[in-house]
């Protein structure tokens, strides 16, 4: 297990669901303990990614707002 | 002869207790009950659901189709003189000749129309896929029953036939897709009653 | 049967109501109803057309519970539910039909095969084969209303960061978004982002509403998933939100099938707990407009701009004329769509359709000399409508160009040219201004 982001993911331009979706999506392609990192512009992510960990059991390393206008976000797969 | 009209009028019996028993048991099943706030009227719904809401003009489907539909009303029209007739039988006697003759017409073009359907649903590429056996055996059922009524009319040789495909047709009925007979109004108050509600019919500009 | 098996049996039964039984039992196979449907036009083949769609659960039905189909199976095409069937009936009722009721208008008999599709989906969901993202993002929802604390400090600081953009596009320094405003008359609920909150509080802050912005979005996916339980799960958020505050109205953002979630299906949910008024945006912009509380320029979009209806809005929800009414007061040449050569008798009729959107034909000339990037049609909602467009306008060239209702604004929630934008007029008017627009490059992203 590594600290480095095992996928590097662009959500640029997406709007609400399509960041939870291509997660969603993307969570499967890793193993259990690997991290994907992402970046949004959607503000709604905020407040998705973490209601979508919370709902599915992975965990949500990092959430933070870079440069006011995206949004960076850490996701470990759990289970 | 009599016990053939019997036999028909036993079809008929059997046909309508059928409908009865599918209404009663669709009857039975929950209505569900909409409480959200009304947007427009319901009964102006269901009022044109049965009315303006039928008519060829009323919607894409029948003007793009209006041959098919004006079969369809044709073939339609041909069934119900049909049941009519053979209802009547015992009264055939008292008919005036136009009216014998109007009739015999009616049921010459249903029955024609009828087997215009019948051909369509194998020909064309669409109906066949959709057409289940039973389409199949319906449309010629009711189409044998309305020629054999329109002949029955006409010439007393076709009379004893008249009344076994009559005893057929109607036992059938209930039993497979000719029941929609009775659908159709259950089909068309919903519909009423879900447009009406919201207000989408009956509209000036409604939405098709 | 196994467990599967027998949880979407046990759902088809349970929903098996007198609609449900009546569309299953009255339709005549006439096949007429197959050019209704977007995605027979896109695709003319039989598995596209609505009763075939709809057959499919039939044979289900028909196995279970007709006479002569259990006597003589091969007479109705009757048969059990086993897997392959019902990943075939799920795949047909989520990825085959949008449940936008084209074909129940368009038969004689007017058969629901939306409804079927939504039981099917019901199926699907109860036996656990229903497109796990959907259940994913309803659970999601769910958990927001659970507990919201774990966002709502950030959802604050995001609105914090827009009420400055907004008071920067107004030049109003009191302009604002107020969030839980205790007793406020309207309770706004947008999507999740920006796009759907900083337009709709520019307009209401020019009207001097007594609002309020929801902290839940719209979407309802337990109502995509036609899962009761989970929609009203979803619902309940708002509910409880619109009862906490002692709002009087619910205001929806443009989005269809959350306003026909609202308006017609959350009061039979919450019977007695709800009990207000639930409008979309689209109608509350009409009014404002009608009643002068904002002024709008007429000429404001210069090009001509006709209307595609919204199946969720329109069809199903009788908004016609207020979306109308904002356009021919926003846009100088507000046109119908009219017959032409695609083949239908009518286009006139045929143009109330799905997808509330706008599709703005921007000419040639101006796609040439602006030098504007291919124009797409694009929708956010569904992208089915577009299929159904004459297959002339579907051409590139014809740049058809598909925008949101009533304003335009870049990803960002913010007016393109907002730096140009006058500040509200005649009394704080907002003005629709020519410009503040989505561009296409924006609508590529949608
Ligand atoms: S138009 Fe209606 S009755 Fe005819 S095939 Fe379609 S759903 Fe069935
Ligand atoms: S509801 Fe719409 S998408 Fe579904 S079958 Fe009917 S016409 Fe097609």
């Amino acid at each position: 297990m590594s600290d480095s982001p095992k996928l590097t993911l662009d959500f640029k331009g997406l709007l609400c669901p399509m960041p939870v979706v291509k997660i969603a999506q993307a969570i499967k392609q890793v193993q259990v303990g690997e991290l994907i990192e992402a970046v949004a512009t959607d503000p709604g992510v905020m407040a998705d990614i973490p209601a979508w960990t919370r709902s599915t059991g992975h965990e949500l390393v990092a959430l933070e707002k870079q440069d006011g206008k995206t949004f960076r976000f850490v996701v470990k797969r759990v289970k | 002869m009599l016990i053939f009209q019997l036999l028909a009028f036993a079809g008929l019996a059997a046909g309508l207790y059928g409908i009865y028993l599918r209404y009663a048991e669709t009857r039975r099943r929950a209505l569900p009950v909409d409480k959200s706030p009304v947007k427009g009227n319901i009964s102006h719904g269901i009022a044109y659901a049965f009315t303006t809401g039928m008519m060829p003009w009323a919607k894409e489907s029948t003007r793009i189709h209006l041959i098919a539909y004006l079969r369809g009303i044709g073939f339609h029209i041909g069934i119900f003189a049909a049941i009519g007739t053979v209802i009547l039988s015992p009264f055939w006697e008292w008919f005036p000749p136009l009216l014998s003759w109007t009739l015999s017409w009616v049921l010459f073009l249903g029955a024609l129309l009828g087997a215009a359907g019948g051909l369509m649903r194998i020909a064309e590429h669409n109906l066949r896929g959709l057409s289940l056996p039973d389409d199949h055996f319906a449309v010629w059922l009711t189409t044998l029953f309305i020629a054999v009524t329109g002949l029955g009319l006409v010439n007393e040789a076709f009379v004893v036939p008249m009344y076994l495909v009559g005893a057929v047709t109607f036992t059938y009925v209930p039993l497979g897709k000719i029941r929609h007979c009775l659908y159709f109004f259950f089909s068309r108050t919903f519909f009423g009653k879900f447009f009406g509600r919201r207000g989408v019919f009956p509209h000036p500009e409604a939405v098709q | 049967m196994t467990e599967t098996i027998e949880l979407a049996l046990k759902a088809l039964e349970a929903q098996l109501n007198q609609p449900l039984e009546t569309a299953l039992e009255a339709c005549a196979r006439c096949g007429i109803c197959a050019e209704a449907c977007h995605y027979y036009r896109a695709e003319p083949r039989v598995e596209h057309i609505p009763a075939h769609r709809a057959e499919q659960l039939r044979s289900v039905y028909r196995y279970e519970h007709d006479f002569l189909s259990r006597m003589f199976p091969v007479w109705t095409r009757a048969e059990k539910l086993d897997e392959t069937t019902l990943a075939n009936l799920t795949e047909i009722a989520f990825s085959q039909c949008t449940l936008c009721r084209r074909c129940t208008v368009n038969c004689p008999l007017g058969v629901d095969t939306p409804l079927m599709m939504r039981a099917i989906r019901a199926m699907a969901t109860a036996a656990g084969t229903a497109p796990e993202i959907l259940v994913m993002l309803a659970d999601a929802a769910i958990e927001k209303g659970n507990d919201p604390s774990f966002y709502k400090e950030m959802f604050l600081e995001q609105i914090a960061d827009m009420e400055k953009q907004l008071r920067e596009i107004t030049g109003d320094e009191n302009a604002g978004i107020p969030v839980e405003k205790q007793g406020a008359k309207i309770l706004y609920v947008p999507l999740a982002g920006a796009h759907t909150i900083l337009p709709p509080a520019v307009v209401f802050n020019a009207a001097k509403e007594d609002w309020t912005l929801s902290i839940f979005e719209a979407s309802n996916y337990g109502v995509f998933l036609a899962d009761v339980n989970r929609a009203r799960q979803v619902a309940k958020r708002i509910v409880d939100e619109a009862n906490r505050l002692g709002v009087k109205e619910i205001v929806i953002s443009e989005c269809g099938h959350a306003y026909a979630c609202y308006r017609w299906d959350v009061p039979n949910w919450f019977a007695g707990r709800f009990d207000f008024k639930v409008r979309s945006l689209i109608e509350v912009l009409a009014e404002y407009i009608a009643e002068g509380k904002i002024k709008v320029d007429p000429t404001g979009i210069p090009e001509s701009v006709t209307y595609h209806d919204s199946c969720n809005l329109a069809r199903n929800g009788g908004l016609l004329e207020e979306p109308r009414y904002v356009l021919k007061n926003i846009v100088g040449d507000f046109r119908e769509m009219t017959p032409n050569k695609a083949g239908a008798l009518s286009l006139r009729r045929r143009r109330r359709d799905r997808c509330a959107r706008r599709i703005c034909r921007t000419k040639n000339r101006r796609r040439q000399t602006q030098g504007g990037p291919n124009q797409k049609h694009r929708c956010a909602g569904g992208r089915c409508c577009v299929r159904e467009l004459p297959p002339a306008d579907r051409r590139p060239e014809r740049a058809l160009q598909l925008e949101r209702p009533c304003y335009r604004t870049d990803g960002s929630g913010r007016p393109r040219d907002a730096a140009a934008q006058t500040p509200a007029r005649g009394g704080g008017g907002a003005s629709f201004r020519r410009g503040t627009g989505w561009n296409s490059k924006d609508l590529g992203r949608v």
